[in-house]
């Protein structure tokens, strides 16, 4: 009697222990798959990562772009181009001096979708996934920033293109006094360090 | 008694057992995975616009007049595909 109690006792033992493991994988298992869904992205993640936002007009020496509407400046470096995109925007570049390769790019363009400064950094990572971006990944992300004339939401995430390039993007959506407008500022991975002091003074010095 | 004890010990493990199996399949039928690539956008008409939600949308003509996003390059800001 004494005995078949100790065996009973261990199967239940190994039970339970099997049910911890069990159960200590499947969370994991969902964390895991949370950090890779855009639709979770939240709105606030590594928010230290914008403490390079200081609104502040562009140096003197750069260009500065006015949208069609009127409503948005974009600045840019001198060493920077004006690219032809989708009307109504403004866009700018700097390629690799060897092969012309893609090593910056700005943009801004009126708000267009659904996109609100609430559901920006959740709404950006899906539309880049809509447009054929894979890899799609959260970096950080923050809302209620200030930017002259206006607050905003912003994102900073990877992705690779539907053409096969990895890039890293900031992209934010700032509501001025008179329109909502979203600057973006881009740069392959090998640029980033390189370009990404221009992107950042380029989206502290937007006006919208 | 010590029967009576034991009973209860096993149900109650089979119960966790039958949680920690329910979670796990909760937890993979709601998570979302990674949508596979879309071609990127190709259309050769002019004016036409790929919104699915816009009002106002800008033309995306050439899936955005060889705007970069629609031909492999950066995203630009337009909530529009």
């Amino acid at each position: 009697m004494a005995t078949s109690s100790r065996i009973g006792l261990a199967i239940v033992a190994v039970l339970a222990v099997a049910s911890a493991v069990a159960f200590a994988a499947c969370g994991s298992s969902t964390t895991s798959e949370e950090v890779s869904s855009s639709t979770d992205a939240p709105a606030q993640k590594h928010p230290q990562a914008f403490a390079w936002l200081h609104p502040a007009p562009p140096p003197g020496s750069w260009h500065v772009s006015t949208l069609p509407n009127g409503k948005a400046q974009l600045a840019f470096p001198a060493s920077w181009g004006s690219i032809v995109t989708d009307p109504g925007t403004r866009s700018a570049a700097i390629h690799s001096a060897h092969g012309g390769r893609l090593a910056g790019y700005l943009n801004a363009t009126p708000q267009q979708g659904d996109e609100t400064l609430a559901d920006w950094s959740s709404f950006r990572l899906e539309h880049n996934q809509e447009e054929g971006d894979t890899n799609v990944k959260l970096v950080a992300a923050a809302d209620n920033l200030m930017f002259r004339g206006g607050h905003g939401s912003c994102v900073i995430d990877d992705y690779r293109s539907s053409s096969g390039h990895q890039y890293r993007e900031i992209a934010c959506i700032v509501a001025g006094t008179n329109a909502t407008t979203v600057v973006v500022g881009a740069a392959p991975p090998q640029d980033w360090h390189s370009q990404s002091p221009s992107l950042e003074r380029a989206i502290s010095a937007f006006k919208t | 008694m010590r029967k009576s004890r034991l009973l209860a010990a096993t149900v109650a493990v089979v119960a966790a057992l039958a949680f920690a199996a329910a979670g796990c399949g909760g937890g993979s039928s709601s998570s979302s995975t990674m949508p596979t690539s879309a071609p990127a956008a190709s259309a050769s008409g002019s004016g036409g616009s790929s919104s699915s939600s816009s009002t106002a949308g800008i033309p995306q003509n050439n899936g955005g007049d060889h705007d970069s996003d629609n031909n492999g390059g950066p995203s630009d800001g337009d909530g529009n595909i």
